[in-house]
């Protein structure tokens, strides 16, 4: 089997009416990774998730999940979901949901028991196991939800915005457990718009935003593109060194210089010139691109992606079938 | 086989979680317990256990005959025929409406619609749910309501029984377009009132339908039921008068005129029954069970010895019966509302397997 749990080529949704949910989505994942689907409210990421799990028919473009093709409804028994709004028969016990949950994926009836017990345990639910849903908060209704998507032991699990409503002690248990699924060697695969909440799980991210993907690869190869020094100054600077800055293609914000560069010898000609304007340089840092200035900087208002860099993967296109 | 019996199970326990699942149950048991209550002597009919009589003569021969009679029509009449065949439907529907749109919102739809079975078996394991829970309402009424014969008039009475295929016929007619707007339209609302607004017009249609049937067999028997005075005359001298004849003009230019009538009415009855072919029928199936049980009723009092020996043996008062219920054969109306189902499941079918959710 290929080492990508999931791969996508040419994906595209059209709605009704013409709305283009997807146009044309290119992805692979790689197996036993925690893999971040970043993007705006109305990216197209719950679309995308919703025709992987069968929800929504797809307009065009073809894949293969667990290398079987994409709605296979055996290959869905080794695959978890999580949906954006969790809602479990108000009338079950937590316990009663992972059981059905169980009966729907064919979990043998023999496992079902030590199996309900033990992701109980892993989402610290035991203690309230017997409660009505309608009685749990919603914190306890998406730990019920993690465990359900985990009861047939699946391969890759999707989670729809995962943390939305979860307190600061839920979100820390959910990290851990993410990591646990990882070392597990299950892909999780993380849909959600809240950064901070990936940025210290997530191996790869795909951003993406009105139905494109627009950059793609490991974290830390993302950010190396923005990595640089940053030289911090008092005072104003003139208009025509901050044109100089400007044209050198260094970012100027208030009191500071970015640098795209690593190398501390790049950022003297920048202190030079400042102490040359009489003002006074109070900082020199290498910093690294937040998961948010990245995202931001790759969304907010570019109209096309800016080169990613050449670790990073940009999917290849995979022959259409 | 497992998921199918977890969506089975996982439905009911839906529909017993709903209050109005209990509220159906419990009136059900009412209903057939009043009707248990109903008791006979000699002299008077019981209510509520003896509570309150009322004077009726029983005595005499075929004393049984007609207390079954009348406890048989007290049960079409009251017990199936508002009950069974109005209430309980429609507290049913209203119990089931919600089936299918909830298990198309986002959330249920997440929980099911991504694992291993089909949409298929989640629509069949769905359906399968409401009809389940109609069975359960009427089954344990019907075994009441068959115990109480059994007590009061000392008939076990199987034919009772027919009223469980029966109203779960008629529910599934009603049902099936419910359905298929709940699947549509998603709104639990407009499925209830659209599907009333059917059931009412296919009521409508088979009134209309019965009310041209009475007018035509009415003017009927004004035309050729009676012979006229000048027929009657020209017969008895044996040789036609010219005043006999004139008469006799008369009259057929009458039987011409009254003859376009009949054709008017017999045109109309005609594209009623098309346009009726076209729902479920109702009324005849419920008739139909109506008639099994009236005939076994009164058959099985007969057979002790009763007056009606000699009808049943002539067969008149099948006849008789045949003549009340409405002239589509029990096939016809069967097929028909099975074939209206089939296809209203189907199209409802296909939508849920297709939509988005």
């Amino acid at each position: 089997m290929s080492d990508y749990v999931l791969e996508l080529s040419g994906i595209r949704k059209t709605y009704r009416g013409g709305i283009e949910a997807l146009k044309g989505i290119d992805l692979r994942v790689p197996q036993g990774c925690v893999y971040g689907l970043l993007g705006p409210n109305g990216a197209g990421k719950s679309t995308m998730v919703k025709i992987l799990t069968t929800l929504i028919r797809r307009s065009g473009g073809n894949g293969t999940m667990l290398g079987k093709p994409i709605g296979d409804r055996k290959t869905l028994q080794q695959v978890g979901l999580l949906p954006e709004h969790t809602q479990f028969p108000p009338y079950l016990t937590g316990r009663q949901v992972i059981e059905f949950a169980a009966g729907l994926q064919n979990v043998p009836s023999a496992l079902t028991k030590e199996r309900t017990d033990m992701l109980l345990k892993k989402v610290s639910m035991t203690d309230s196991q017997h409660r009505k849903i309608k009685s749990y908060s919603k914190g306890m209704k998406q730990r019920i939800g993690v465990a359900q998507a985990l009861v047939s032991n699946p391969k890759i699990i999707f989670l729809d915005e995962p943390t939305d409503g979860v307190d600061p002690a839920g979100r820390k248990k959910f990290r851990s457990l993410v990591r646990e699924l990882r070392d597990e060697g299950r892909t999780i695969f993380i849909n959600t718009h809240i950064l901070s909440e990936l940025e210290p799980i997530v191996d790869r991210v795909a951003i993406m935003t009105k139905g494109e993907i627009l950059g793609e690869g490991k974290l830390d190869e993302l950010r190396t593109e923005k990595t640089g020094y940053v030289v911090g100054f008092e005072g104003q600077l003139s208009v025509e060194s901050r044109s100089k800055f400007l044209d050198g293609g260094l970012e100027v914000e208030g009191g500071t210089v970015r640098l795209p560069s690593t190398n501390a010898l790049d950022a003297q000609p920048v202190i030079d010139r400042i102490r040359k304007e009489g003002l006074v340089v109070t900082d020199l840092s290498l910093k690294s691109q937040s998961l948010e200035d990245l995202f931001i900087g790759l969304v907010g208002g570019t109209s096309s992606p800016p080169p990613l860099p050449a670790n990073s993967t940009k999917p290849p296109k995979t022959p259409q079938a | 086989m497992k998921p199918f019996l977890t969506l089975l199970l996982e439905s009911y326990r839906g529909l017993r979680s709903e209050t109005i699942f209990w509220v159906t149950v419990g009136l059900s048991v009412v209903v057939a317990t009043l009707f248990l209550s109903i008791g006979f002597n000699e002299k008077e009919i019981s209510f509520l256990f003896g509570a309150t009589n009322i004077e009726s003569d029983f005595s005499g021969s075929g004393t049984r005959l007609v207390q079954e009679v009348v406890y048989i029509m007290i049960f079409t009449n009251l017990i199936a025929g508002g009950w069974l065949t109005f209430i309980a439907i429609i507290l049913a529907l209203i119990s089931c409406a919600s089936i299918f749109p909830d298990a198309m919102k986002e959330g249920p739809a997440g929980m099911l619609m991504t694992k291993v079975p089909s949409r298929l078996q989640v629509f069949l394991a769905k359906l399968t749910g409401s009809l389940f829970f109609v069975f359960i309402q009427v089954g344990l009424f019907v075994v009441i309501v068959f115990v109480a014969f059994r007590w009061r008039i000392g008939v076990w009475n199987f034919s009772v029984f027919w009223y469980v295929p029966a109203v779960l016929l008629v529910f599934l007619n009603l049902y099936s377009f419910m359905v298929l707007l709940g699947v549509m339209t998603r709104s639990v609302m407009t499925s209830i009132m659209l599907t009333m607004l059917v059931w009412g017009i296919s009521a409508g249609i088979d009134w209309a339908i019965s009310i041209q049937e009475a007018a035509y067999q009415t003017s009927q028997s004004f035309e050729f039921g009676e012979p006229t005075i000048s027929e009657g005359a020209a017969s008895e001298v044996g040789a036609p008068t010219e005043e006999g004849m004139r008469e006799e003009g008369k009259l057929k230019r009458s039987k011409m005129n009254e003859s376009e009538g009949d054709r008017q009415i017999l045109s109309q009855i005609e594209t009623l029954r098309i346009i009726h072919s076209f729902f479920p029928k109702n009324s005849p199936i419920m008739a139909s069970a109506e008639k099994k049980l009236v005939l076994d009723g009164v058959l099985a009092s007969a057979g002790g010895g009763a007056v009606l020996k000699d009808l049943k043996n002539e067969g008149e008062f099948e006849d008789a019966m045949n003549k009340l219920t409405p002239n589509d054969s029990i096939f016809y109306s069967i097929g028909t509302s099975c074939i209206f189902s089939f296809v209203m499941l189907s199209i409802a079918g296909w939508f849920f397997c297709q939509k988005d959710l």
